[in-house]
């Protein structure tokens, strides 16, 4: 049942990987192809699925434990690709979406559509800690390279019934923010949260017929005229210039920095003057205190799985689901969508 | 069931205080180019503002001017003569401002948030190269209303560094593809990231001898970094580390904090990474050896940058996410910190 056509090559970069997570002490450990295979390996030149299991429990225990930003995509494999169905959103871009639709008064919506995505991501991760039968062909699939559909359900109940209508859905695997279709926001059906924001000013609408270059060579010249394409570019606006908002400076006191440990002092010239200065105020903050302090999204416990929701009923199957289960690997363009049942997955 | 940073204090590790420090966020942080006699920083912000002090020998701060956008700021990035700064912002385009002047102009648009800008000055053009997540790349003459060249990316841009004549963009799901702008900027090559998780930031770094770029420090959610060269004839020159990371409270296993910024010293060739866990820390890539690590501070490190000469490392303190929007206080101050570091960084005697 082992396959044969694992090479020398994909063994010894799954060891490593395996050895990766054992040290937790070590501040440099290496990740690399020439580490020596470890001893333990009961077959020489295969992965057994057990190995990519653990593997994956590994790595997947260590983020959801170890509180680490859980919307992100995941290779458990060197060279291998994500695992279908989780995808990245970063820190910035769930930001933006709080902050935007607090200038929009949506607030709760955009709290409880975070909520949501991230159940279920966490439930996603958690699934690959089992050892079904889905996750192991999935990851025997992943390590073989293959590309692979997302194996989790869409039909748990996160609270959205179609995921199609998710904004953030459309973020990962579109254009983000600026989705037109129907989203959870039922206010405002036909825009998306990030559509209500102010438009940029295209301020080069009119501009376009001006191009600079159009009497012109392209800015990218094949010869090498190292002339910049800023005719003033030289010119150095730090000079004497009583207009300048730099132009303060004055020779005077030049005590010795505490920066200044190199041979010369870069920071001569620098005057006392200005001490109360400080900025303009901004005349709006838009983003002051947030009201309404949302429930802790981060508080569920990453281990109370609710397996009712997992495994799909009998019934659902479909004759050709049932012999894709059945068979002992999945075939390219025949793997079931809904999760197996139950009954199949011992 | 997080561990909180509570135990951390405001600056335990006696760092300069930069004065009338932004009101949200500190998302972006650069010193100005070796071209302006003085030590100019500026920094961008969730607040929408983009500030710019003077830094004056003794360490004082003066703050020199502000400028707004209509969205937070994403990026900032100089003009290598010193007379402009660049600002990206969620609002979908960027904005050169003039300092002298104290003026902005728009000089660039996306079609979603711009994640990162940045000055490219080669010898035979100079333009200003945008990435989006809008899933472009596009570079800019800024006095075209039309990107004079645009290129897709597989995904959303999330990390960009830029160093003549190497440019390389971090995307989402794992993406990264370098750049080569000798001539006119062509993809050169795409590379599989060595890291498991979400990218979150890129740093380029030179050879040693020739003082060409040769490689980059890679950061992701998952509190490690990667070194990668471009071409290497040796693999095990490659290699990924821990950081940022604590002893957990859950049974033994870790708390891993995201790696929010990287930062090469422009003289010693060393790095600085700041986290999520609220620590910076120095590194010796070469010597595969920590040089110094330090005490958390109680909020997360967003942004780190040297000057020009390596004189002076500042780091950015406040929310950054990483928690979600639980954790958010806006009443809670942010902060940016100077240090004289050069001693510091200096790489191990070998």
């Amino acid at each position: 049942m082992l396959p044969s056509h694992i090479s020398n090559r994909e063994y010894k970069i799954a060891n490593e990987l395996f050895r990766s997570f054992n040290s937790q002490n070590t501040i440099f450990e290496l990740r690399t192809k020439s580490n020596p295979p470890p001893q333990q390996q009961s077959q020489q030149n295969v992965v057994t699925d057990e190995q990519l299991l653990n593997q994956v429990q590994s790595d997947v225990l260590a983020a959801l434990k170890g509180g680490m930003w859980i919307l992100t995509c995941y290779a458990p494999f060197k060279e291998k690709p994500i695992i279908p169905g989780l995808h990245d959103l970063s820190p910035e871009e769930a930001r933006l979406f709080i902050y935007e639709a607090k200038a929009s008064n949506n607030i709760d919506n955009a709290i409880s559509y975070i909520n949501n995505h991230l159940k279920e991501t966490r439930d996603k991760y958690e699934q690959l800690l089992k050892a079904t039968p889905t996750v192991t062909n999935l990851l025997r699939s992943l390590y073989q390279g293959e590309t692979i559909a997302s194996p989790f359900t869409s039909n748990q109940n996160t609270g959205f019934g179609n995921p199609a209508t998710s904004i953030f859905r459309s973020a990962v695997q579109n254009t983000p923010f600026q989705n037109a279709s129907p989203s959870i926001f039922n206010q405002a059906p036909n825009t998306s949260m990030f559509a209500s924001q102010t438009e940029a000013k295209d301020l080069f609408a009119q501009a376009a017929n001006q191009n600079v270059f159009q009497q012109s060579q392209s800015m990218f010249p094949s010869q090498d005229t190292a002339k910049s394409i800023f005719a003033q570019a030289t010119q150095n606006i730090f000079s004497p210039n009583t207009q300048s908002i730099f132009n303060t400076n004055q020779v005077s006191n030049q005590s010795a920095g505490i920066f200044a440990t190199a041979n010369q002092n870069v920071f001569g010239k620098l005057d006392n003057a200005q001490q109360n200065s400080t900025f303009p105020q901004a005349p709006v903050n838009v983003f002051q205190k947030s009201e309404n302090p949302p429930s802790n999204v981060f508080s569920q416990n990453v281990f109370s799985t609710n397996e009712s929701g997992v495994y799909s009923k009998m019934e659902e199957l479909s004759a050709q689901d049932l012999e894709a289960f059945n068979s002992l690997s999945f075939k390219l363009g025949f793997i079931p969508e809904i999760a197996p049942p139950r009954e199949l997955c011992n | 069931m997080f561990s909180q940073l509570g135990s951390g204090s405001a600056n335990p590790n006696k760092d300069l205080e930069v004065s009338s420090p932004p009101e949200d966020t500190i998302s972006a942080l650069e010193f100005s180019p070796p071209s302006v006699q003085q030590t100019f920083l500026v920094a961008g912000s969730w607040d929408c503002q983009v500030r710019c002090w003077e830094v004056e020998a003794s360490g004082k701060t003066v703050p020199r001017a502000a400028q707004g956008m209509d969205g937070p700021i994403l990026d900032v990035a100089w003009h290598d003569d010193g007379s402009k700064v660049f600002m990206a912002s969620t609002d979908k385009s960027v904005k050169c401002w003039d300092l002298a002047a104290n003026q902005t102009i728009q000089v660039a648009a996306h079609d979603a948030p711009v994640k990162t800008c940045h000055w490219i000055k080669a010898p035979n053009y100079t333009c200003l190269m945008t990435a989006s997540w809008d899933k472009t790349l596009k570079f800019w003459d800024t006095r075209s209303a039309v990107p004079n060249l645009t290129i897709n990316l597989s995904e959303r841009c999330y990390c960009a560094d830029v160093d003549y004549p190497m440019a390389v963009v971090g995307t989402a799901d794992r993406g990264i593809c370098l750049y080569t702008l000798e001539g006119k900027p062509a993809e050169f090559k795409r590379i599989e990231s060595p890291l498991k998780h979400q990218l979150r930031c890129i740093a380029i770094f030179k050879d040693k001898k020739t003082k060409q770029p040769t490689g980059f420090a890679l950061g992701s959610v998952e509190g490690r970094v990667a070194i990668q060269y471009v071409n290497t004839a040796n693999p095990k020159d490659n290699f990924t580390f821990k950081c940022h990371r604590s002893a957990g409270t859950t049974g033994g296993y870790q708390d891993i904090y995201a790696v929010n910024d990287i930062a090469f010293h422009p003289m010693h060739g060393t790095l600085a990474t700041v986290g999520s866990d609220g620590s910076f820390s120095f590194w010796d890539k070469d010597a595969r050896t920590k040089l110094k690590s330090t005490e958390s501070l109680d909020q997360p490190l967003t942004k780190c940058a040297f000057n020009h000469n390596g004189q002076i490392f500042a780091y950015a303190v406040g929310y950054d996410w990483s928690k979600g929007h639980e954790h958010f206080n806006p009443g809670k101050k942010n902060y940016i910190y100077l240090r004289a570091c050069y001693e510091e960084l200096k790489p191990r005697p070998t």
